[in-house]
């Protein structure tokens, strides 16, 4: 339990200043087909034995310089992350069918708490440290290249270095996160908090703190509910999620 | 007297095109420059060559030592994705209030009132002058205005070109100016480069409105060609 909580407590910060990011710099669709490319760690598991937490790294990493391997050859890296997305989703499954279906897929569609251990805990801890401190040293330099990445530019920052840097963590985070909120909801997981936390904010750290806060309380009170009742966790996160962005929705209208 | 800038034989091909096509000429220090062309000639590519955001294909870029440059971009809008005061973004820049008063806001509820804005919900004029004033306020030796009176009116244009030349003689930078209207520029452009993947020519405007009171000019093109639309 004692992982579960820790993975989790973690997880919802890096998550919840990983969607203001993601928000900012319109990485939407890198959230997504990251999230979907990550099931490949099924096959890397069965044919590697490699942990399934170090496979879904792997992955996640290869997939984010892959992608911007062919956006520098000027091919869209929207296009050619969903196409690398739906090819990694397209082996996982022959591979599946192939080896007579024992991949645990459900599990890593839908998300499974109980799979955190202690490699989830150490490494959510580790790249909440790092984005803590990449927010301390970097955050005029990340706000200016999400305002304008021209103006960054001509402003001596090196626009490239901080968004590929933003890339990288996102992969890392999205690949731990990914066995406790699954597949399906993982976007949903990343963005909610963060577009709540706009509707309410002045200032991009006011909306840094108000969606870490949303994501911590909507986890803790979803593993309540789960537990309570139990139902499935990520479900319970989103519904409340969800809930909450209506009301803001009305209440800002 | 030494350039601040020199491009020499700047060429840039993208996907097959050839968008700037082997393109010379130095910016003295202290001057306004003006390079103007139909849309799709390769004026803000060759801005942004000159800026270090893009690379050119061939050619080189001799800057003075130090060189410090400024940037109005065109057409510029900020997210609402991200919540961002002025006063905060001002403040990223290294500047505060009392660096960008007197500059263009003229009037002290103006800047007040974009002060406590957000930067996503400011008017294109506001933006647009926040946005000089800015640049102006960082004290470079080269500012670069990309297309800066495309949406004014014939007083706000006039009223621009004043502040040009106010600061240029207060702060003692160059200014290279770019703009899609092939004839009338600033009065007091020291160069007028005409651009249409290649320099088509180059001169000094003269003036034409002096009875209204304008700083705008008229620049007289020497070459027998025409200019090229690109859709």
């Amino acid at each position: 339990m004692t992982y579960i909580i820790a993975s989790l407590f973690f997880s919802s910060i890096n998550l919840g200043i990983l969607g203001c990011i993601v928000l900012w710099q319109r990485l939407i669709n890198i959230g997504d087909t990251l999230a979907h490319a990550i099931i490949f760690s099924l096959v890397i598991e069965y044919f590697f034995h490699v942990p399934l937490a170090i496979g879904s790294i792997i992955v996640a990493l290869v997939f984010i310089l892959s992608s911007s391997f062919f956006a520098f050859k000027k091919s869209d890296q929207n296009i050619s992350m969903i196409v690398f997305s739906s090819a990694m989703i397209a082996l996982t499954i022959l591979t599946s069918e192939i080896v007579g279906g024992s991949f645990k897929l459900k599990d890593f569609m839908v998300g499974d708490i109980l799979s955190s251990g202690y490699i989830e805990v150490l490494t959510s801890s580790s790249i909440g440290l790092i984005l803590i401190m990449f927010l301390h040293f970097k955050f005029k330099e990340l706000v200016l290249v999400s305002v304008s990445s021209e103006l960054a530019s001509v402003n001596g920052i090196n626009s490239e270095r901080i968004k590929f840097f933003v890339n990288m963590i996102l992969a890392v985070s999205i690949a731990i996160s990914i066995q406790l909120i699954g597949i399906l909801l993982m976007t949903s997981f990343l963005i909610i908090p963060a577009s709540i936390a706009r509707m309410f904010s002045k200032s991009p750290k006011q909306m840094i703190f108000l969606s870490v806060l949303i994501s911590t309380l909507v986890s803790f009170i979803s593993l309540i509910l789960s537990i309570s009742f139990d139902v499935g966790f990520s479900a319970c996160a989103i519904l409340s999620l969800a809930s909450l962005y209506v009301c803001g929705s009305f209440m800002k209208r | 007297m030494k350039p601040l800038v020199e491009l020499i034989e700047i060429s840039k091909e993208y996907e097959g095109r050839t968008i700037v096509d082997g393109v010379s000429f130095k910016i003295k220090p202290s001057t306004i420059n003006v390079l103007v062309g139909p849309n799709g000639a390769g004026k803000s590519t060759i801005a942004k060559i000159l800026l270090g955001i893009e690379s050119s294909t061939s050619g080189k870029v001799i800057k003075k030592d130090n060189l410090k440059l400024s940037y109005v971009p065109q057409g510029f809008k900020s997210k609402y994705e991200i919540p961002v005061l002025c006063s905060d973004f001002i403040a990223a820049l290294g500047l505060n209030k009392s660096d960008i008063a007197d500059i263009v806001f003229k009037n002290s509820d103006e800047l007040d009132k974009v002060w406590n804005s957000q930067l996503h919900t400011l008017s294109g004029g506001y933006i647009q002058s926040l946005l000089l004033a800015i640049a102006f306020a960082q004290k470079p030796d080269l500012i670069i205005l990309d297309e800066p009176t495309a949406y004014l009116d014939i007083d706000a244009v006039t009223n621009f070109y004043k502040i040009i030349e106010e600061q240029r003689k207060k702060q003692k930078l160059s200014i290279l100016i770019i703009s899609h209207d092939l004839h009338s520029v600033i009065g007091t452009a020291d160069q007028v480069l005409c651009i249409n993947h290649h320099l088509c020519c180059s001169g000094k405007p003269f003036k034409a409105l002096d009875t209204l009171e304008s700083n705008i000019g008229v620049y007289k093109h020497k070459h027998d060609h025409h200019h090229h639309t690109h859709l």
